[in-house]
């Protein structure tokens, strides 16, 4: 009975499926695009937003830099508007304007004072003169 | 197992199609009968099987191959895909109920082989057994499946596997024996 029970069980080895429903069902399961898996979904979609995300704020930080954002917290060394007021050449030239200024000043004093002592001078000179005359 | 079936399955996880329709064609039949010989209905059958490939080539990314065939991977599918097929059911196929796509097929085998044991009566043996013993019958027997590879395909333990197989194996012995005596105690009435 054992070994016609494992020759009946081996006799559904010749069950078979239709040729037809083999050909049609492969050509439906490989006619449907391979979906990822839900998890390797979440990171596909995670890794996106961490791009986009990225991508978002680095324009945000260039626009942010581009208005002089920094100067508005007082971060002023890196302020792009700021940084002109560092240039040394411009620096001095307004020093040595503003020491120009200064000895302009101390000439036009200086010419009035002798002016004065000159036109001075040419009185007292004039007045010698005409006591000698007399 | 095909001889280049791990780079078969490498090449359809990397989208291959033409892979998975190699891995399709060698696995379909055996599938199918696992399948049809649990369900007992050829309609049935033909859905459930093409939902446990297309479950594979969607999911095929989960297989890794850790020793065992991807052979065990698609029964395990094919296994939980009866199993919720059975619970949305609600009930086991009853023998009375089989269907037409069926009873052609048993009488097909009936004429191939030459024993005494009807196909008919070790399948409604088979019907009458647990899922799980059934699953050992069929893979070990039908298929020629290793007890590991079974194991595998069953997540169960190899020592749980024999164990499985060697209950299955007594209740069948019983219960043809059973339906030996009731057919000739059947014939032996009728004579009278």
């Amino acid at each position: 009975m054992e070994e016609q029970l494992f020759k009946t069980l081996k006799a559904f080895r010749n069950i078979k499926p239709d040729q037809s429903y083999a050909e049609k069902s492969r050509r439906m399961i490989l006619s449907v695009p391979r979906t990822a898996h839900p998890i390797a979904n979440i990171f596909q979609r995670l890794a996106d937003t961490v791009k986009y995300s990225v991508a978002l704020g680095m324009a945000m930080v260039m626009v942010f830099l581009m208005i002089g954002g920094f100067s508005y917290f007082k971060v002023t060394n890196l302020s792009p508007l700021v940084l002109t007021s560092f240039d040394e050449s411009n620096g001095l030239q307004q020093e040595a304007q503003g020491l120009d200024f200064r000895i302009q000043l101390g000439q036009a004093k200086y010419f009035d004072e002798a002016t004065q002592q000159v036109a001075d001078s040419e009185r007292e000179i004039n007045a010698l003169l005409d006591k000698i005359a007399l | 197992m095909l001889d280049n079936e791990p780079k078969l399955i490498r090449d359809a996880q990397k989208g291959k199609g033409e892979c998975f329709g190699q891995l399709y064609d060698h696995y379909l039949p055996a599938i199918y009968r696992y399948v049809f010989m649990k369900v007992s209905n050829k309609h049935e059958a033909e859905d459930l099987t093409h939902e446990v490939f297309m479950s594979a080539w969607q999911n095929l990314e989960r297989y890794k191959f850790k020793g065992f065939p991807f052979s065990s991977w698609l029964y395990n599918i094919a296994h939980n895909r009866v199993i919720d097929f059975y619970r949305t059911k609600k009930s086991h196929a009853d023998i009375e109920e089989v269907d037409e796509g069926f009873i052609k097929v048993v009488y097909a085998l009936d004429k191939i082989i030459d024993t005494s044991l009807e196909i008919e009566k070790v399948h409604a043996a088979l019907q009458e057994m647990t899922d799980e013993q059934q699953d050992v019958i069929l893979m070990r027997f039908m298929e020629d499946m290793s007890h590991r590879d079974i194991a595998a395909a069953m997540n169960k333990t190899e020592g749980a596997v024999r164990l499985i197989q060697h209950r299955a194996m007594q209740n069948l012995r019983n219960m043809l024996s059973d339906k030996k005596q009731d057919t000739s105690n059947d014939n032996g009435r009728t004579t009278v």
